[in-house]
């Protein structure tokens, strides 16, 4: 992409803003906006103009509730439990070279303890079943046809000596639900740091990892994949500065989508 | 005023996100309607969306454009990425709850609020020939790839793809000083 001259640059940020592009050149814009200063100009050349097209086009009144909702999950949410960790993943997030709209940020929030609950008793089985192994696809992908809710969200067990994280990661971008069960044992100058490999082969950082407690990170630019992978690598304290893994990778594991 | 909630938004001012949300949802809910065209889904953005400006509320800068512009941008790419998640999954021939598009470009009445009259961008816009202009507003306004602009305007494909490259090249050449 760096080789495409200005006029390709161009039409790329355009069909970017405009939405002509498929999910993976989409992703592919995303990460690439992260550190092209020149393809970030551009894109929001073509944002805040087109954004003139929004003016007069038809309002509509969201239902009361989703007030509430939204409420819930913002002003009235319990302070984090785990606020170092997420500000860490924060901090990095912001070294990144901009913060272009579609560019995911990590965020804190405190998660509803009944999924995770839930969520323990399989990943519990689920390591029972695995032994620690590494898997190949357990199930079948989603049928193609038209599926009215939200699809599976892919889940992952990522377990280092003394304890593991527990990993959800919604299909269609959101919030990365993360909560840490026992103590891992990590260097004190590293940083445990997440990542997403899919249909690609790329590492895609989801932030750093928290060591306690639970913690959202916030994604949207994931590539697509049949069996894409999770992995965590210990990087430097505050994490890997250039986007990809740079220290040793401790752990990884074929995300699933059910038992 | 918006650009003041949105301060006060990121110094976790509940009051001002409340009136923040008051002021903008229904044009992000609108944008979210129109492009997800299932209401739960667009519900359920609607929230994602929230959530993002309430974390978000901090990245703002006023070079980013007006306030309610970059909420909407906000909104817009949360219904690009479900839509094309969505996509992956759904028949594009699935033409269920789709509602007729409605014109496609802004009525001059409905544009009365500017002062200075036509904006550059629309000028521009209504200078290109009209099958360019009405593939890349109908990309805008619904998130339509491609192949779903070539079924929607009954045209092949490669035909489609050139008018929008060549529809977004002369509005670049247009809004150039």
């Amino acid at each position: 992409m760096s080789r495409l001259n200005g006029p390709a640059r161009d039409y790329l940020a355009a069909s970017y803003v405009l939405g002509t592009l498929t999910a993976r050149a989409r992703a592919g814009v995303q990460r690439r906006l992260r550190r092209d200063t020149d393809l970030t100009d551009r894109v929001q050349f073509w944002e805040a103009e087109f954004s003139r097209l929004h003016r007069g086009r038809a309002t509509v009144l969201p239902p009361d509730h989703l007030w509430h909702l939204i409420s819930e999950k913002t002003v009235n949410k319990a302070p984090p439990t785990i606020e170092p960790a997420a500000m860490l993943a924060r901090r990095h997030r912001r070294d990144a070279a901009n913060d272009a709209e579609a560019t995911p940020s990590a965020a804190t929030a405190t998660v509803n303890p009944g999924f995770w609950r839930v969520w323990a008793v399989a990943a519990s089985l689920l390591s029972m079943v695995l032994g620690g192994a590494l898997i190949q696809r357990l199930v079948a992908a989603p049928d193609a046809v038209i599926i009215a809710e939200a699809p599976q969200p892919y889940l992952g067990v990522l377990a280092v000596e003394g304890g593991r994280w527990l990993v959800r990661v919604p299909v269609d971008g959101g919030f990365i639900q993360v909560r840490v069960e026992g103590a891992p044992k990590v260097d004190r100058n590293r940083s445990p740091e997440l990542w997403w490999i899919g249909g690609d082969g790329a590492p895609r950082s989801l932030g750093l990892l928290p060591m306690d407690g639970a913690v959202q990170l916030e994604s949207t630019d994931l590539a697509p994949s049949d069996a894409p992978v999770l992995a965590v690598s210990m990087e430097p304290r505050g994490g890997s500065k250039t986007g990809k893994p740079t220290g040793p990778v401790v752990v990884q594991f074929p995300v699933i989508r059910d038992l | 005023m918006l650009s003041a909630l949105l301060r006060s938004t990121a110094e976790r001012d509940s009051r001002a996100f409340r009136l923040l949300y008051e002021a903008t949802a229904s044009h992000l809910f609108g944008l979210l309607v129109r492009m997800l065209r299932q209401r739960d889904w667009a519900e359920e953005a609607l929230q994602d969306c929230y959530l993002r400006i309430w974390n978000r509320a901090d990245s703002y800068a006023p070079e980013k454009g007006h306030p309610l512009a970059w909420m909407m941008t906000i909104a817009r790419y949360r219904a690009l990425d479900l839509l094309r998640a969505r996509r992956e999954l759904v028949s594009i021939d699935d033409d269920s709850g789709r509602p007729e598009l409605v014109s496609a470009l802004p009525g001059p009445d409905e544009d009365a609020g500017t002062q200075e009259g036509m904006h550059h961008l629309e000028h521009c816009l209504a200078e290109l020939p009209s099958e360019q202009r009405e593939a890349l507003l109908l990309a805008y306004y619904e998130g339509y790839t491609h192949p779903e602009l070539a079924q929607r305007m009954a045209s092949p494909l490669g035909t489609v793809k050139s008018w929008v490259r060549r529809g977004l090249q002369r509005l670049r050449e247009c809004l150039s000083p």
